[in-house]
């Protein structure tokens, strides 16, 4: 469904990302990881829009979406979530669903997309606090909204950006489970950045790891988690929460 | 026309005065790149010092060199106060930066109004015994008033670097720009620092008001002038970079320098404004991005 | 929203507007009123792209200018009357929004509000530079064969059918679907982008009505002046004195630059009468100071007591 070839991307005279060669197939949920820098954000801003490869292209069901504005990759259907939540502040826990509906292209008035929000509130459990304003969450349901609010938009794909950091065990467990029921009732496929390595060795189907902006493993969980290469990267760092 | 004197002469003039738009960009670009703050009464407070320099030298026969060393105390301290009371407590608004922009600008105006009513919206112009002398390097004249506010805003720039670079406080400065959240983590009180270094760029200004004060006539709405240059200055030099603010400077004196001796007056200032909206739809980030 | 009760005393309170001339005040209170609402629809207006939409623009005036001096020029040169040449004014306005609205609004925050600055004082220069434009002459109108109250009460009627207009404008464009597209980009245009929503369409098109209505404004009131010059029409202290009435009285609804035209009008009247300028303009230096630190949604949001987040 997500197909990157030769992906490489520069800042200045620094390499984020360097001939990146990656897939993930429909009806799937492939983790990304690497320790911090290593350029997974960079990844995902890259296929969502914000950011331009040097080098290299992105095919979303075989269609190039390398040069595509961020609108318009989303109206082809891929949805994010923000590493760090941003939450429309002003909006009410409704309205920030209903936003999505009513853009997406549909829905055609303001009311219906409220209604659709609400039930989509009810699939990930937030229609109790529908009526607060967003600012006033917790960081759990923020980034609960945040996914919500991504779903509105009809994804084909989402791309989830450390949606466990900060929360609790329990907290991480209702996250999963709304991840599988996303990718199963919902038939969403999911791309899925992560440092919590025993969420993600749970949740995933297949891992691909990079560092330094390059691929180092791409298998299953337990390839990865075994591969010595992946071992050394995260050795040096201290970013590994399990 | 041609003149390759008045070439030369200009060229000299414009990178005389190009050292105090220097000196007051690199302020500017301080407050703006490290603390987020577009303070919109940079220049108001550089008048100011103007203001005292001329004071002190009309009532008292004090030089205005020598009035720096009340006006910039004063404003350091003054400097210290308006970020501990009022650019703290910004921090609620959606947009920090722009928020910023109105609340300085409304200290501008009640800044703008409180020397238009201590000194009236006369011209002023400081004359000190030495400042209608000039020194000769062939047929180019240098005034002594030029040299000094020229050698002024060196001093100042160096002063800005120094600290930045070889001061305890000035490496805090430029961690916390560099990294906010690994700075504070490393035990740097964000909120000193901040108050400290704005205390210094407001001082700065000061010295830049003076310098301007011996070359050009200025009243209460000057600084409105004065401000779309220091906008000029830090976009072309690059929000937040000392070298380019400080590079940018010379080089838009330079260039009101060459512009004196074949536009008219009106043009020129056309000519400013075009050259900024230009670079702001081109280049916002500046032509000398490290 | 507006409630059964409201909507009987607004519905009075429009009534008496629309009367008032007929009951032959004092032509102060008269001009008062018309410049009300000319703040109104200036602010109201500026309030789409700025308060909505989140670009704070800072040479709005430059639209209303453009307005003048195009009605001005077609019934000068054309003898076109200002009432129909208001139209092209305000279409003029919003071309040139149009124009400068494309690169322009790929900046954000302090490099628009800047650059909006400086288009507005660049278009001030050309004109006073143009002598086709009457250059800093100005430009001289003939007046309406009329009597001075009659036509004073024609604008007054037409200003308060303008103002009555961009309030409604803006309230169904709070509340629709362009509405809530502006207002995701104002609170976070990157997220706004990943939710479908084309922010490089919206905002132009927020831009372009925001300039119309100062256009089709402009166009009138170059008539009501008949002496116009660039000092009066593209005057910076109009384009800073709308951001002040819409942020005071609250950018993100439409009732906020109503409430801060009105008010905020009537204080600069009863200042004006009583203290010397200069103590008036410390006071409005003080107004923006209080305003962003205290209530930077404005004095409604003040007092219903939501405060920042």
């Amino acid at each position: 469904m997500l197909k990157g070839t030769n992906v490489t991307k520069y800042f200045g005279g620094l390499v984020a990302i360097s001939q990146l060669e990656f897939e993930v197939k429909e009806g799937s949920i492939v983790g990304l990881i690497g320790p911090n820098g290593s350029g997974k954000t960079t990844l995902f801003n890259i296929i969502s829009g914000f950011y331009r490869p040097e080098k290299g292209k992105i095919f979303f069901n075989n269609v190039d979406i390398t040069r595509l504005k961020p609108y318009e990759i989303a109206r082809l259907g891929i949805g994010r979530t923000f590493q760090i939540v941003r939450p429309l502040k002003d909006f009410t826990v409704l309205d920030n669903v209903a936003t999505g509906i009513l853009f997406e292209g549909e829905t055609k008035h303001i009311e219906e997309a409220r209604l659709k929000a609400i039930e989509l509130l009810k699939f990930t459990g937030l229609e109790s606090k529908k009526e607060i304003r967003a600012s006033s969450l917790n960081l759990a349901d923020r980034k609960r909204l945040e996914m919500t609010r991504a779903l509105g938009i009809k994804p084909k794909l989402l791309l989830l950006d450390e949606v466990f950091a900060g929360l609790n065990q329990r907290e991480i467990e209702e996250a999963i489970q709304l991840i599988f029921r996303i990718k199963n009732e919902m038939g969403v496929t999911i791309f899925m950045i992560e440092h919590v390595m025993k969420a993600i060795m749970k949740a995933c189907d297949r891992i691909i790891a990079i560092h330094f902006g390059l691929k180092i493993a791409d298998g299953s969980p337990e390839e990865v988690a075994n591969n010595p290469k992946v071992i050394e990267a995260y050795l040096g760092s201290s970013d590994v929460t399990s | 026309m041609f003149n390759l004197i008045v070439i030369i002469q200009s060229i000299v003039s414009g990178l005389l005065i190009g050292g105090i738009f220097a000196l007051l960009g690199v302020g500017f670009s301080l407050t703006w790149g490290v603390m987020k703050v577009i303070n919109i009464a940079h220049a108001a407070f550089g008048l100011l010092a103007s203001y005292i320099a001329y004071w002190g030298l009309n009532l008292y026969g004090i030089d205005p060199i020598l009035s720096l060393f009340l006006s910039l105390p004063l404003l350091f301290v003054t400097g210290l106060f308006i970020h501990r009371f009022l650019i703290q407590h910004i921090t609620r608004s959606k947009d920090i930066i722009v928020a910023s922009m109105i609340l300085t600008f409304g200290l501008a105006i009640i800044l703008e109004n409180i020397m238009l009513l201590a000194w009236t919206p006369d011209e002023r112009l400081i004359t000190t015994s030495y400042s209608s002398k000039a020194i000769f390097l062939g047929d180019i004249i240098i005034r002594i008033s030029n040299l000094l506010g020229f050698i002024l805003s060196i001093i100042g720039i160096s002063t800005i670097y120094l600290f930045l670079y070889h001061t305890k406080t000035g490496k805090a400065v430029r961690a916390t720009w560099q990294d906010p959240e690994g700075a504070a983590l490393q035990g740097v009180n964000l909120q000193k620092v901040s108050m400290i270094a704005f205390g210094l760029a407001i001082a700065s200004s000061g010295a830049g008001g003076v310098a301007l004060a011996y070359m050009y006539s200025f009243n209460p709405p000057s600084h409105n002038l004065w401000l779309i240059f220091l906008f000029l200055v830090v976009i072309v030099g690059g929000v937040g970079s000392i070298m380019g603010s400080a590079i940018s400077g010379l080089l838009i004196g330079l260039i009101t320098g060459l512009s004196n001796a074949f536009f008219p007056m009106q043009w020129i200032n056309v000519l400013l404004f075009g050259l900024l909206m230009v670079i702001l739809l081109i280049k916002p980030e500046g032509l000398f991005k490290k | 929203m507006i409630k059964g009760k409201a909507k009987f005393l607004l519905f009075f309170v429009i009534l008496f507007l629309i009367i008032l001339p007929l009951i032959k005040p004092p032509t102060y209170f008269l001009s008062l009123i018309f410049k009300i609402f000319l703040y109104i629809i200036l602010s109201e207006s500026w309030n789409l792209i700025g308060g909505f939409t989140g670009y704070l623009s800072f040479g709005h005036v430059a639209f209303f200018g453009i307005g003048v001096y195009t009605s001005a020029i077609l019934m000068q040169n054309l003898g076109i009357s200002p009432f129909i040449g208001a139209l092209p004014a305000g279409i003029l306005s919003s071309a040139v929004a149009l124009i400068i609205g494309y690169p322009c609004l790929r900046l954000r925050g302090p490099y628009f509000a800047v650059v909006t600055l400086c288009f507005a004082f660049i278009v001030d220069l050309v004109v006073k530079n143009w002598n086709f434009l009457g250059g800093s002459e100005g430009i001289h109108l003939k007046l309406m064969e009329m009597d001075i109250q009659i036509s004073r009460s024609i604008f007054y009627e037409i200003f308060l059918g303008l103002s009555i207009l961009i309030v409604f404008f803006s309230r169904w464009i709070q509340n629709n679907k362009f509405g809530l597209g502006l207002a995701a980009i104002r609170e976070d245009e990157d997220v706004a982008q990943t939710l479908c929503i084309n922010t490089s369409d919206l905002k132009i098109k927020a831009f372009i009505l925001s300039a119309f209505f100062p256009g089709i404004a402009g166009g009138i009131y170059a008539y009501y002046i008949s002496y116009i010059h660039p000092d009066i029409v593209f005057d910076i202290s109009i384009s800073i004195l709308i951001v002040l009435m819409a942020l005071f009285g609250g950018g993100s609804s439409w009732s906020g630059p109503l409430i801060g035209a009105i008010i905020l009008s009537i204080v600069n009247e009863i200042l004006s009468l009583f203290i010397k300028p200069e103590f008036a303009r410390i006071i409005y230096g003080g107004m923006f100071m209080i305003v962003i630190v205290f209530m930077p949604d404005g004095i409604v949001s003040f007092l219903k007591g939501e405060r920042g987040k």
